[in-house]
């Protein structure tokens, strides 16, 4: 909780909000994030060898050649976009239980990170189907539809949660929502498992780890360096939605006071 | 802030009881917006659209993925055992290309590839009309669309490193598959080229 709000909400007077979404921590996990990056776009673009390998017939070569290349983007994108919307589900589920603000403002925040995540996911794999599937899509591959399905539901999620409504109601109908939506998280990572043999999408690359080496190396790392910017983007997010709220609540205090002072000047006005 | 979310005919949350009972005018003003802040009303509409979107979206993609799964999704030793059942139907068969086995022909003046596709060892032929994608190579899984023919194909009098048992997979859908391994599953190869020892016997 503390590296959310940079202390623990517990001890924090409800007027101190956070100036801004930045902190010591965050400072670190962004540098921490950026070298990564670097690192990540070194051994992905330069130092990693393209996938290629000796066919059955000699001379020939077989393998995703430099479309290998996406997939230290799309897999780490895929895994943190189940982490984020499983922890959308987790704190929506303890916001039902608990009706506690906060749960609510993370389960927003990880709800908007996964959807970016999972676009992520969808754009690198077509950019990754065409040359190596020979199609941008494919409708009938339960993997990718099901994923496709994962973003809208979460995409409405975050549309349900912009319809004006008192806070309370929203909270709860999105919090349902949220929970409801990770039903399909095993079902798209179980997919290609459930329907092996029967899918276009390979099966899970790391649960057999038929990779090595630095392909191996680069895909670890980026898994790692995903997880630091999702973080990150998450810690974010759910500050400038408690700045949000407390710029909210804030503005209303003020409406009130003035509305107040307004009746009050009537009455004085109009007493003889 | 004038703009409070949720039902105008309810106080806002920082009102008391009291400020009600004062008689406390709390409609939410219109005045004094946030800017560049849409009106709750048009902010409804737009997010209304955007859910009633992804509930379309969503049902739109599940018929899809229901309609073209329902296409019979087959691996080869299943396609060649079923054959007689699926005759004239249309259906997907998973296989992947064996070695010697690729050849360019035409059917009916059109661009066409035959070649020979095992699963689990049993193999079976193909003519696929159309370009195949680039990765099309021995080797690398493939999911064909077609229908079995009975027959030899038309120019060509065998299949080379073929079942060639008078029935073949005429395919007009190609997609590689790609499978997970990342590894060198023919090691030994580039040193059997070298030492001269890979024929191009199937």
């Amino acid at each position: 909780m503390s590296i959310l709000l940079g202390r623990s909400p517990d001890r924090r007077p409800p007027e101190a909000a956070p100036a801004h979404t930045g902190s010591r921590t965050t400072r670190i996990l962004g540098a921490l994030t950026l070298a990564g990056l670097v690192g990540l776009g070194l051994c992905a673009f330069i130092f990693s060898p393209p996938d290629s390998r000796p066919g059955p017939e000699a001379g020939t070569r077989i393998g995703q050649f430099d479309a290998v290349r996406l997939m230290y983007v799309h897999l780490p994108a895929a895994i943190w976009t189940y982490v984020a919307l499983g922890t959308c589900a987790m704190a929506s589920a303890v916001y039902l239980w608990r009706r506690s603000a906060w749960w609510d403002r993370l389960a927003h925040a990880c709800a908007e990170i996964g959807v970016v995540l999972c676009a992520v996911t969808l754009i690198t794999g077509m950019i990754w189907g065409r040359p190596v599937w020979g199609t941008w899509w494919e409708w009938g591959d339960v993997r990718v539809v099901t994923t496709l399905v994962l973003f809208l539901v979460y995409a409405g999620y975050l549309a349900m949660r912009s319809v004006p409504a008192a806070p309370e109601a929203r909270a709860r109908r999105a919090s349902i929502l949220g929970l409801g939506g990770a039903v399909l998280i095993p079902i798209v990572n179980r997919s290609v498992e459930w329907w092996e043999n029967r899918t276009l999408h390979q099966q899970s690359t790391l649960e057999e780890l038929r990779i090595e080496d630095l392909t191996l190396f680069t895909l670890v790392l980026g898994i790692l360096v995903m997880g630091l910017l999702s973080l990150w983007l998450a810690v974010h997010r759910f500050r400038v939605a408690w700045l949000e709220a407390e710029a909210e609540s804030a503005g209303l205090e003020a409406a009130l006071a003035e509305r107040r002072a307004e009746a009050g000047a009537g009455a004085e006005g109009s007493s003889p | 802030m004038s703009e409070t979310p949720g039902d105008p005919e309810l106080p806002p949350a920082g009102a008391t009881e009291s400020d009600a009972a004062a008689g406390l005018d709390l409609t939410p003003r219109r005045t004094g917006s946030r800017p560049g802040r849409r009106a709750p009303t048009v902010r409804r509409i737009i997010s209304l659209l955007v859910v009633a979107g992804a509930v379309g979206g969503i049902t739109f993609a599940l018929v899809r993925l229901v309609t073209d799964a329902s296409l019979f999704f087959l691996n080869a030793d299943e396609a060649v055992e079923r054959r007689d059942e699926l005759a004239g139907q249309r259906f997907r068969m998973q296989g992947t290309p064996l070695a010697h086995s690729v050849a360019e022909t035409r059917v009916d003046f059109e661009q066409a590839v035959s070649f020979t596709v095992a699963f689990e060892g049993v193999a079976a032929d193909v003519v696929h009309v159309g370009s195949p994608p680039d990765l099309f190579t021995p080797g690398v899984p493939v999911v064909l669309e077609g229908r079995w023919v009975e027959g030899q194909p038309p120019d060509l009098d065998t299949f080379a490193c073929g079942v060639n048992d008078g029935y073949y997979f005429a395919s007009d859908h190609m997609l590689v598959k790609h499978d997970n391994e990342y590894r060198d599953t023919y090691p030994d190869r580039l040193e059997a080229a070298g030492a001269g020892g890979a024929s191009a016997a199937c």
